[in-house]
């Protein structure tokens, strides 16, 4: 089943210190011609939001794992400039869900997690009127 | 044996002396009768002769008179009758022994008179040889009946001796050997005498003995499972801390596992791509078996066998399960081990949990982007494991108490307590010792010391434990 690419290729951070993992999400989303950017910990994520708010191309799309080496991507996300933000995570406990809902990050997708479903919510998220990036301050 | 030969050997003599002295007086006793027996004798004797001589000298004259002290003498050899014309010793009869040529004999003289007033004597002389010889024999009878009664009695005694008192106080004494022993079950076969109501005594004692070594071994066996209880139930208490973790470790590769046979499935992988596709996924798979096991491994009873392992290898899979956690919260953990392969004979699960427990408290006292070491240090015979934390540190009144059960210096919810005693506890059985050291605001520093080869509990008295504060360098 191939999703038909109603979404304009996009400018997608995928954040996730699992190689296999992020590999496989590049397989899923690439194919659809979006152009994936991959960090594994949290300071490159901290980085990579950070240069791109610098250089004036801030992403479309986050996609990051809740658990990785280094700054909590939590801690991050407080902090940088944000885009909209899906956050993938194999134990959804509370306080996933209660830092999620207060960063305003559009969903919480349990892991293992079904490849068409993730397909879908991508194109779905992309699909809508881009809005501007979540600033610091939201 | 002894008392009964003692006491038998003071009797037997005793009673020897005893009756000797007594078969002594008796034969001397006889002997004087005797001898006054032959003196009567004598006596009468004499007087009769000296009177039949008297009559007859007077009648028939002299001659007459000696030619009859002739004929007696003849007729009777063992006596000697001399009339002698010599006046006599003493007015009155008169016996004595004299020795002539070594021989003894019994002398009588008995004065005469005559018509005319002439004194003679009249002298009866008898061998005592016979007398000699009957004091002999007395004697003899005497001592030989003093010794066999003495060894009568004596036998009589040593064999009472040996059954009443020799044989039960041994049976009694054997019992106490059994007890002393071990052999708690153990009676000895009583008789009703003194030595029949000590032993019966000593059977009630053993008897009771017996039932408090019963109760005790049960309160022992019922510590032991309890123990048991308090360790699996602090092992799951990690497990069920780092549960987030292996969750984590576990769902992320099989989430990729996932996409990547879905992807497979609908044909979205070209054909060249098949064959490494498959083998991530196996890869996946594998790592995701070996955490499920490590946990499992983990999480399971230890035998209680002890196996040699290699320090280096143990101490790393150790740490592996704990990583995770120290990422997430932040932390470092470093972990340094002997160059080379050292061999140390240990419960690998059990002292797992102890170095298990040890991390874990570091860690709840590491802030995030603090580090915790791990060092394994080997000596020819001994290993030592320290787990440095650069957190907290532990109040110096509360270094007394660090390795109770259920003391902890944390929030109620926030920790069982029991971490660092069964820590303790795991060490000890090895026959370690445990070291903490801790300065407040610096850190602390855990140190299990192991002896290299299996050894069991320490039970020379030393503490297996120590909590000191750490004197600032």
């Amino acid at each position: 089943m191939t999703v038909t690419a109603k979404a304009r290729p996009a400018r997608i951070l995928v954040a996730e210190d699992d190689t296999s993992a992020r590999e496989v999400i590049e397989m899923l989303l690439s194919h659809a011609g979006h152009q994936i950017t991959a960090v594994a910990d949290g300071d490159a994520l901290g980085r990579a939001l950070d240069t791109a708010h610098r250089d004036g191309v801030p992403f479309d799309l986050l996609l990051s794992d809740v658990r990785m080496p280094g700054e909590g991507a939590f801690s991050v996300l407080r902090r940088a400039h944000r885009p909209r933000t899906i956050l993938l995570t194999a134990y959804p406990e509370d306080w996933v869900f209660f830092n999620a809902y207060q960063l305003d990050c559009l969903c919480v997708i349990a892991k293992p997690f079904d490849a068409g479903e993730l397909r879908r919510i991508v194109s779905l998220v992309l699909s809508d009127t881009p809005r501007p990036a979540r600033t610091a301050t939201g | 044996m002894r008392l009964t030969s003692k006491l038998t050997v003071a009797v037997g003599l005793a009673m020897f002396f005893v009756l000797a002295t007594s078969g002594f007086l008796r034969a001397r006793a006889e002997v004087a009768a005797y001898e006054r027996d032959i003196t009567r004798d004598h006596d009468t004797m004499s007087r009769v002769v000296s009177e039949a001589l008297e009559h007859l000298a007077a009648r028939e004259g002299r001659a007459r008179a000696r030619e009859l002290v002739e004929d007696l003498n003849e007729r009777d050899a063992r006596l000697e009758i001399t009339w002698l014309d010599s006046p006599p010793p003493s007015p009155r009869t008169h016996s004595s022994v004299e020795v002539i040529a070594g021989e003894r004999f019994l002398v009588t003289h008995t004065p005469m008179l005559d018509r005319a007033g002439t004194p003679s004597t009249l002298r009866v002389v008898e061998a005592l040889s016979d007398e000699d010889a009957l004091v002999v024999a007395s004697y003899l009878r005497a001592a030989v009946a003093a010794l066999a009664l003495a060894l009568v009695c004596t036998l009589v005694m040593l064999a009472l001796g040996t059954v009443l008192v020799a044989r039960p106080l041994g049976a009694l004494g054997a019992l106490a050997r059994r007890v002393g022993a071990g052999d708690l079950s153990a009676r000895a076969e009583v008789g009703s005498d003194e030595i029949g109501d000590l032993g019966r005594e000593l059977n009630g004692m053993t008897a009771a003995l017996f039932q408090t070594q019963a109760r005790l071994d049960e309160a022992q066996g019922a510590r032991v499972a309890i123990l048991e209880q308090l360790r699996h139930a602090d092992r799951l208490r990690v497990v069920g801390e780092i549960s987030s973790e292996v969750a984590h470790q576990i769902g992320t590769p099989l989430s990729a596992v996932r996409v990547r046979a879905q992807l497979l499935a609908q044909g979205e992988i070209t054909e060249p791509r098949i064959p490494e596709t498959a083998r991530k996924i196996v890869d996946d798979v594998d790592r995701v078996s070996a955490i499920v096991r490590r946990l499992l491994d983990f999480a399971r009873r230890p035998t209680g066998k002890r196996q040699s392992v290699d320090a280096a290898t143990w101490a790393d899979a150790t740490l592996d399960i704990l990583r995770p956690l120290a990422s997430k919260q932040g932390v470092a953990l470093a972990l340094s081990v002997p160059a080379d392969r050292v061999e140390v004979t240990i419960d690998a699960i059990e002292m797992q949990q102890a170095v298990t427990n040890l991390v874990m408290n570091a860690l709840q006292s590491s802030r995030s982007g603090a580090k915790i070491e791990v060092r394994v240090e080997a000596e020819p015979s001994a290993l030592s494991i320290h787990v440095q934390d650069h957190g907290a540190g532990i109040a110096p009144d509360a270094l007394g108490h660090v390795f109770e059960p259920y003391f902890t210096t944390k929030a109620v919810g926030e920790g069982t307590g029991l971490g660092l005693s069964v820590a303790h506890g795991i060490v000890r059985e090895h026959g370690g010792t445990i070291d903490l050291e801790s300065e407040i605001g610096v850190g602390t520093t855990v140190s299990i010391h192991l002896p290299r080869t299996a050894k069991a509990s320490r039970a020379d008295g030393k503490a297996s434990w120590t909590a000191r504060p750490r004197r600032p360098e």
